[in-house]
């Protein structure tokens, strides 16, 4: 499972750039045209100030990650349980991480919990929380 | 028409709908998010990244929420049962958990589940929303 079953093992991050087009394309493909994605005019009335990138969009950062570290394990034990705290603008540079915190034998398989976040490149916080999966045998 | 938030009790169906996920979709999908996991691993057909079929998932409850400007995304569960394959149709319905207003801002608590075509649980879900309360008349 590529080296990531041992507590404090960092996940292998991933990094994406936000763009306009970017959160277009997602809307479209995400069935999800809210106009604080699209609408630049309104979206500077917001209190964002702009157009935002979806949270699910974001999101799948993260599960990226997941699956770079554990493959099918993910899509078929994986646990995910996040809070969107702040959003992420066009020009933003993401970075998607992550650390095994625990490796704990549970009903005789082995479960690995790790901290898992998305924070841009001012290093703020966009998302946190706790991932789980377990160990492929 | 507007949706009424208010009426939202707990327990209401939200949305039931049928997701394909043919081989546009989650190649539009993975081409937005920018996920470079390589689609085709040993598995004939290819399976679709979890996130694709959790967001994919969701669409129905994005049309039936129709969220208002100034609505925020608060939190997100997952929870992914198994793989999916490209070229599956998933049944996805949606209902509400939870419907209450804090502070001049509703907060709606929605939980998704998806099944395949035996039925079998494939993900399931919970987000967390904010909108601002409606006035009468709106």
């Amino acid at each position: 499972m590529r080296g990531y079953t041992t507590q404090g093992a960092e996940l292998p991050a991933i990094e994406r750039k936000i763009t306009q087009q970017r959160i277009e394309r997602y809307a479209h493909a995400a069935g999800d045209f809210n106009p604080i994605h699209l609408d630049r005019e309104f979206a500077a009335t917001t209190q964002f100030g702009g157009t935002i990138a979806h949270g699910m969009m974001v999101i799948a950062f993260i599960s990226e990650m997941m699956t770079r570290a554990y493959g099918d394990s993910w899509s078929s034990t994986g646990k995910l349980k996040l809070r969107l705290r702040a959003p992420s603008y066009p020009g933003d540079t993401l970075t998607a991480h992550g650390q095994v915190t625990s490796v704990e034998e549970e009903d005789g398989q082995t479960v690995i919990r790790c901290g898992v976040g998305v924070k841009n490149q001012d290093g703020g916080v966009v998302i946190s929380g706790d991932a789980s999966v377990v160990a492929a045998t | 028409m507007p949706v009424d938030y208010a009426s939202l009790t707990p327990g209401s169906q939200l949305a039931s709908d049928k997701l394909s996920l043919d081989d546009e979709t989650v190649a539009r999908y993975v081409d937005a998010v920018g996920d470079e996991t390589p689609l085709a691993s040993d598995d004939d057909p290819p399976l679709a990244p979890a996130m694709a079929v959790a967001a994919l998932s969701f669409r129905g409850v994005i049309r039936a929420l129709d969220l208002p400007s100034g609505s925020l995304h608060l939190a997100q569960e997952l929870e992914f049962a198994r793989p999916v394959a490209v070229g599956e149709t998933l049944e996805c319905r949606a209902q509400v958990l939870q419907n209450s207003v804090r502070r001049g801002m509703r907060v709606l608590v929605v939980s998704l589940e998806a099944t395949d075509a035996q039925g079998l649980a494939t993900l399931s879900g919970k987000s967390t929303v904010m909108l601002p309360v409606q006035r009468p008349g709106e």
